[in-house]
């Protein structure tokens, strides 16, 4: 029982550790990285230490009294990590100065918050197992299969409840305490075992687990002149809305996992386009060159339902089927960004982006692609090949895909990858438009149909719509992106999606250096 | 002499990018393009661009023209403030600060009534490029200190839990 304690309790810390950090560092696979290592190092040494524990004469009695101690520790977890991270990472930081906090920052945060509470979590599997052999005069192999399915087992409770229901109803904080308060009682069982007056240990254990909830953990500071109107955790992100009061019209933004200054959706009071820079403006491009109504569009990541409100703005006909993977970001949406279910409005709501293709039926004139997770990444099977290639079924004649991706220029790793890919397997060439003001850029690819180009840049719009083309009509702003055999495309077998867009990050900044020299 | 030639040299530039800053200012982009194109001189050509790119929204364009332009005429005072504007946008910050300065330097040269507005313009850059600079070196110092923190935290633990158990050894009774 106590080994199964133990097991459910690592794993809650492993994953609520990650949620912990993601305000600071996202939850990338570096995040992920960091912190997995970081507990596995942790169980490692917990192992040796409590095989070297299990040769004292009592080891019950030590087991109780490591699992109070990690107790007591885990409490008071959110707020220990809170508080480093403030004070160990300047404020406000914007997603291309990233780069290097991300991985350092994670990894010092994994070591100072969760290497001794997990250590000490390690250290049971050998105590119980040696306490077991003792008193039921078991073999060590007998014992320790016993142990490790036990402690297994409740690993995998761990797994799913923290996903399914701590976070999501608990919020991170509780879910802490609940582990808490487990481990108390695993730690007093071991006592009893042990000895008599263990309740008077676990009194001041629980004192210390008491005091903590006295304590609020921080987040990442706001800007001044933004305020937060909302936040949660749901089973996939921690969500916050803030709004933008520094502005003559406020804006909403809400951010996902946000340490830095990037944002998942935004809303102002007026529908149609959002002030420059915004790049869900430029999802309204095919309008420009395609007469087509009513206009289809299905919203691949949807959010808050920010592009619905920019389409909106538009006088045709248009229908949008939008698809988010979290239930919470719809809610929230329905709750801070006008995003209302009504004839013009359809919302899949928990389906994956990809899922959501290969179910629906409808064919739409576009398809709008804007699908990020662990605020830097494109899901890795929303960028391949083969991805593409189911899209390209849902879209009419002449339909077109736009995807936004973050990128420093048109020769950035995850821009030139997604782009060449999409190429290939829409089998024909497609073009990268630079978003002004803006560090996106916006991939048009079209189902067999014309690409709007006139000999070096985009052509004029030949269709009335709110987005005025301006600087997109420059040479240098749009580029056109050919199919190639030489290039080996992003595929559902290779994704190194993730290292792309790290290496993106770094060659952002070191292109500035060379720029600016 | 230099001086007469430098100011017919900012006349011509008034003269040669009113029309396109007009476009620019309707929002006619491709427009004021197509007229920075057909400037046959080189400088206006090249300091249009890098007014109209960096309008456009691309600071890395504008810097390249200021840049090339700056190699034909290393004291145009417009063109160093395109290129200080663009290198602080862009958080360059070796760049705007050298921009900024040659800013001020250029227009204390100036022999015309706008010498003290180009200097101005100059100082405020200098202070925002100061800035950008200041917050590279902290999270230079950001990234430093963590590296320290996460491989000296694991070094120590592991140092702790040895030499804990070293001692516990040495106390360690028999087991029976």
């Amino acid at each position: 029982m106590i080994a199964a304690l133990a097991g459910a309790g690592t794993m809650v810390l492993e994953l609520a550790a990650v949620r912990l950090l993601a305000p600071w560092f996202g939850t990338s696979l570096v995040v992920w990285t960091n912190v997995i290592a970081v507990i596995l190092l942790a169980l490692a040494l917990g192992y040796f230490v409590g095989g070297r524990l299990a040769e004292k004469p009592a080891p019950l009695r030590v087991l109780g009294w490591i699992l109070l101690v990690a107790a007591s520790l885990i409490a008071w977890l959110p707020y220990l990590g809170a508080s480093l991270a403030e004070r160990l990472l300047p404020g406000e930081i914007a997603l291309h100065e990233a780069a290097g906090l991300i991985g350092w920052g994670s990894l010092a945060l994994a070591v100072l918050v969760f290497l001794p509470p997990a250590t000490l979590l390690g250290t049971v599997c050998p105590l119980v197992v040696e306490g077991l052999a003792r008193a039921r005069q078991l073999s060590p192999g007998r014992a320790g299969g016993l142990v490790l399915f036990m402690s297994t087992l409740g690993s995998l409770a761990g797994v799913f409840g923290t996903s399914h229901l701590f976070l999501p109803m608990l919020g991170l904080q509780r879910t802490f305490w609940l582990v808490s308060t487990v481990m108390l009682v695993a730690g007093l069982l071991a006592l009893s075992l042990g000895e008599s007056r263990a309740w008077l240990r676990g009194l001041s254990c629980a004192f210390l687990i008491g005091t903590s909830a006295a304590v609020t953990p921080t987040r990442p500071s706001l800007r001044t002149g933004m305020i937060e109107l909302a936040s949660r955790e749901s089973t996939y992100q921690s969500l916050r809305v803030v709004e933008d009061r520094t502005r003559e019209a406020p804006l909403r933004l809400l951010q996902v996992n946000e340490g830095f200054d990037s944002f998942q959706s935004v809303w102002q009071e007026q529908h149609g386009l959002l002030p420059d820079g915004y790049y869900y403006n430029d999802f309204l491009l095919p309008l420009s060159w395609d007469e087509r109504s009513p206009w289809r569009v299905l919203v691949l990541g949807l959010g808050a339902g920010t592009v619905a409100r920019v389409l909106a703005g538009e006088e045709r006909d248009i229908k949008v089927t939008g698809v988010e993977l979290d239930p919470a970001v719809v809610d929230l949406g329905q709750k801070y960004f006008a995003l209302s279910e009504g004839s013009n409005v359809t919302v899949w709501s928990g389906l994956d982006a990809r899922t959501a293709l290969r179910i629906g039926q409808d064919e739409f004139e576009q398809v709008v692609l804007d699908c990020y997770a662990n605020q830097i990444e494109i899901p890795h099977h929303l960028c391949t090949v083969e991805f593409f290639r189911e899209l390209r079924e849902r879209l009419v004649d002449g339909g077109w895909l736009t995807a936004n991706l973050g990128g420093f220029d048109f020769t950035d790793p995850v821009v030139f990858a997604v782009a060449s890919t999409c190429a290939n397997a829409f089998n024909s060439r497609v073009l990268l438009v630079r978003i002004p003001w803006s560090r996106n850029y916006m991939l048009l690819a079209r189902r067999d149909g014309y690409l709007p180009w006139s000999q070096d840049a985009l052509g004029s719009a030949t269709q009335p719509s709110i987005l005025d083309l301006g600087p997109r009509l420059l040479p240098g702003y749009a580029r056109l992106v050919e199919p190639s055999e030489v290039f080996r495309s992003l595929t559902d077998d290779w994704c190194p999606i993730e290292s792309l867009q790290l290496q993106s990050l770094v060659e952002a900044h070191k292109s500035r250096l060379v720029v600016g020299k | 002499m230099k001086g007469f030639l430098l100011s017919l040299l900012a006349l011509g530039f008034q003269e040669g990018l009113a029309e396109t800053r007009k476009a620019i200012a309707s929002g006619d982009y491709r427009g004021a393009w197509e007229l920075v194109l057909a400037e046959s001189n080189e400088l206006v050509r090249l300091s249009g661009q890098a007014e109209l790119l960096y309008k456009a929204g691309d600071p890395a364009g504008a810097l390249k023209a200021a840049t090339a332009g700056l190699e034909i005429a290393p004291t145009q005072t417009e063109l160093i403030y395109y290129a200080a504007c663009a290198a602080i946008w862009l958080e360059e910050a070796t760049s705007a600060i050298a921009f900024s300065n040659r800013l001020a330097q250029a227009a204390d040269e100036r022999k015309d009534s706008s010498g003290n507005s180009w200097r101005q313009a100059g100082e405020e850059l200098a202070v925002r490029a100061s800035s950008i600079a200041e917050r590279d070196e902290q999270l230079a110092h950001s990234v430093k200190l963590l590296r320290l923190v996460a491989m000296g935290g694991i070094a120590a633990w592991i140092l702790g839990i040895g030499i804990a158990l070293l001692l516990q050894g040495r106390s360690r009774r028999p087991v029976s």
